[in-house]
């Protein structure tokens, strides 16, 4: 019987310690449990100028992706044999939709000339939400132009350059659109171009009519959007194929209904030619209010006991 | 008739601005309770916003407008009694003026403020003289009332210049008396004062006429101009006019007869006086009857299907018992009254007063909320509240303290000023004994 008990109360201690155990194990877990950040890097080139880079942070949360705010990134122009950034581009932190953009600064233009080939590494250090990050992207540098003719065809040329010269790119899809306020708008039926073995596509130009600038200028656009070797690259340019823009300035014209300073001409003169009349008599009224009170003061100076009426 | 002729220390003895009566401490105490209740609703008004009002996305304009309609009509009865009568050489009405012209300072004061109230950001009042549109009739409303109330001030004050005089002559040298000295102590009545001051006075007289008819006009304006049932009429700006009148007259009578009876007026305002307002109060009623035939008979005639639901719900709907009531007991009944002798008297007057007051009173709520509630589109997918106006407790207590304000105004002008021109009196007097 006391055999029994003892065995029963080592299998107690034993079941217990087991499930300390496990729960320790689960405790130390947690205290490494963290999100996972997820870094994405994209290059853009606007009219073979301006290069800059967009980062994004997101991370998984209730099932689903969000944007993570305020997260510091480092960003290099790349890397050495050990693969640590080595042209620092600019320490970027996200916003409330978890993005971020810089430009490639002008200090390494020498570094961004002796290459082709480039890689972009953004480093994200170790927090207590998210451990430290580091994504790379690599493109080639390529050469986006733009051309128009005369029969209102609109011409991009996709060059990369390679062994020190600007060579054509065959099979790259190439949007080309109009400038909008909200995107850019395609210029005919097809979606996309794709570029024949001298880098170049062609397309018409079929939206006639379409708002122009005063001068009936239309911003044409032709774009490589998220290509894997080259980025995103955007050349515009400006051609007179729209139709002039005519304001209507009714609003600025005198009338009722216009701004306060575009009072119609004949309110401006009924209504203050009423109010100086009015208010000309009140001052003239003030001015009659003086002039008993001085002549009060002079009568009582000249008759002090004199009894008032 | 003999008139009597008093004597100078009588008539002086008489009008000279006596301590308040028990009753009429009772009468401040009750006023100033309800200014302190109209004070805390606005209190909470400012701390939680419009939305402890009824106002809702329809009827955004609640008995605060109608109360500042009111309030500007009543400020009417200035120009009527003391320009008008003035000018048309009518002296009977000597007596009234200064009653007529402290209820016209005191109803325009609480108009302004009213507007104030009305307003969702008080803060920004100033930005209406900032940024005002002149094409604007509320700007061409703030300009004519800062103006009527100027001019109504003066004439209040110029023609009490010789009174002052005569206050400081007789009352002790301690507490109001530096009050008096800071107002009139100048004046040493010469005949050059007395010129200037006539000549001023006259000049008022022809300058408040227009402004009066001005701020009736351009107030009805901000109702005429826009497009809704009811008030797209181009009888409007008269149809005021005609309101305010009666309107201020009816005050006047009220004033009248509890100024008579509280301050033993009797020598002065006398039974010749109501007579003679009387007689003014049922021409007035019959001209205000008449724009009111005008201004519903022809609408009702053609009934236009978008101002049916509006017409219908005046003559038959819900506001019927509240339109009924007003027409016949705010002018047809009262009219009807004073057409008689005996009607004439004080009290039938006093009372006929009232009825004209309250009626004119509830007439603008019935201007102003019957219309907002009847838009040309049909309401559709709003909430119930939105269908519907009644004012909230909060409104109905500033609505109230605004009144009492008004009232309170006149009262402690009253205490501290006679109520009855006391020159202007010894002179009619030294007239008469002369002409006897």
């Amino acid at each position: 019987m006391k055999i029994m008990k003892r065995h029963i109360i080592s299998s107690c201690i034993g079941i217990v310690s087991v499930f300390a155990c496990l729960a320790a194990i689960t405790v130390g877990a947690q205290d490494s449990l963290k999100s996972q950040l997820i870094v994405t890097l994209s290059y853009f080139s606007c009219n073979n100028e301006v290069q800059y880079l967009t980062v994004n942070a997101k991370s998984k949360a209730s099932g689903r992706f969000q944007p993570v705010n305020g997260v510091r990134i480092k960003l290099y122009l790349n890397k050495d044999t050990a693969g640590k950034g080595i042209g620092f581009i600019a320490k970027v932190i996200t916003n409330e939709k978890g993005k971020a953009a810089t430009n490639i600064p002008p200090s390494l233009a020498q570094i961004w000339r002796s290459s082709a080939n480039h890689t972009f590494i953004a480093i994200t250090d170790k927090t207590q939400q998210y451990d430290e990050t580091n994504t790379e992207l690599s493109i080639a540098k390529a050469r986006l132009t733009i051309d128009t003719a005369a029969d209102k065809n609109v011409t991009a040329t996709l060059n990369e350059f390679k062994d020190n010269a600007w060579t054509p790119v065959k099979g790259v899809d190439i949007k080309l659109g109009i400038k909008r306020l909200g995107a850019d708008l395609q210029i005919g039926d097809e979606q996309t171009y794709t570029t024949d073995s001298l880098g170049t596509i062609r397309g018409e130009f079929k939206k006639i009519g379409m708002p122009g600038d005063k001068a009936g200028n239309i911003i044409l656009v032709a774009k490589v959007d998220d290509n894997d070797q080259y980025g995103n690259l955007r050349v515009e340019r400006s051609e007179p194929w729209g139709v002039k823009f005519v304001a209507d300035e009714d609003f600025f014209h005198r009338a009722l209904w216009a701004s306060r300073f575009h009072s119609p001409v004949w309110l401006v003169v009924i209504a203050y030619s009423i109010i100086i009349t009015v208010w000309g008599t009140i001052i003239y009224l003030i001015f009659l209010l003086i002039r008993i009170r001085k002549l009060g003061r002079q009568a009582e100076a000249e008759h002090p006991s004199a009894q008032k009426l | 008739m003999e008139k009597i002729i008093l004597t100078d220390q009588k008539v002086i003895g008489d009008l000279i601005p006596k301590k308040f009566s028990k009753l009429g401490m009772i009468w401040t105490g009750i006023l100033v309770v309800f200014c302190l209740l109209g004070v805390f609703a606005y209190y909470r008004q400012l701390k939680y916003g419009l939305i402890v009002t009824s106002m809702r996305d329809y009827a955004s304009w609640g008995i605060y407008i109608s109360n500042f309609v009111f309030f500007v009509a009543i400020s009417l009865v200035g120009s009527l009694i003391t320009a008008v009568l003035r000018l048309s050489g009518v002296h009977w009405s000597t007596p009234l003026t200064r009653i007529a012209e402290i209820i016209a300072v005191s109803a325009i004061t609480f108009a302004s403020l009213i507007i104030i109230v009305d307003m969702g950001r008080p803060d920004r009042f100033y930005f209406l003289f900032l940024y005002g549109r002149l094409q604007s009739p509320i700007i061409w409303d703030v300009i004519v009332i800062s103006t009527y109330f100027i001019i109504s001030i003066l004439l209040l004050y110029i023609p009490l210049l010789p009174d002052l005089s005569i206050l400081l002559a007789h009352k002790e040298r301690k507490g109001i008396y530096k009050f008096y000295s800071f107002l009139g102590s100048f004046w040493q009545g010469t005949h050059m004062q007395f010129r200037i001051s006539k000549r001023a006075i006259n000049i008022l007289c022809i300058a408040i006429v227009p402004v009066a008819f001005c701020i009736h006009t351009v107030t009805s304006w901000l109702f005429a101009t826009t497009y809704r049932p009811g008030w797209d009429s181009t009888n409007f700006g008269a149809y005021f006019i005609a309101g305010a009148f009666l309107a201020g007259a009816g005050a006047v009578n009220v004033a009248m007869f509890l100024f008579r009876k509280y301050y033993r007026l009797e020598n002065y305002i006398t039974q010749e006086h109501f007579d003679k307002m009387g007689k003014i109060t049922v021409m007035l009623g019959m001209i205000y009857l008449y724009f009111n035939v005008n201004e519903f008979l022809t609408p009702y005639f053609k009934m236009k299907k978008p101002e049916e639901a509006f017409l219908n719900s005046l003559f038959i709907g819900a506001f019927a018992p509240l339109f009924w009531s007003v027409i016949f007991g705010g002018i047809i009944i009262p009219m009807i009254v004073l057409l008689f002798k005996k009607g004439r008297r004080p009290l039938p007057m006093f009372i006929c007063g009232i009825l004209i007051v309250v009626g004119a009173w509830f007439k603008r709520y019935l201007i102003v909320t019957p219309t907002l509630l009847q838009p040309f589109l049909p309401m559709h997918n709003v909430p119930e509240s939105y269908k519907h106006y009644f004012p909230s407790w909060e409104e109905w207590a500033i609505a109230g303290g605004s009144l009492a304000g008004a009232m309170l105004v006149i009262t402690i002008f009253a205490r501290f000023f006679p109520i009855i021109p006391i020159q202007e009196t010894l002179i009619e007097n030294h007239e008469k004994a002369h002409h006897q």
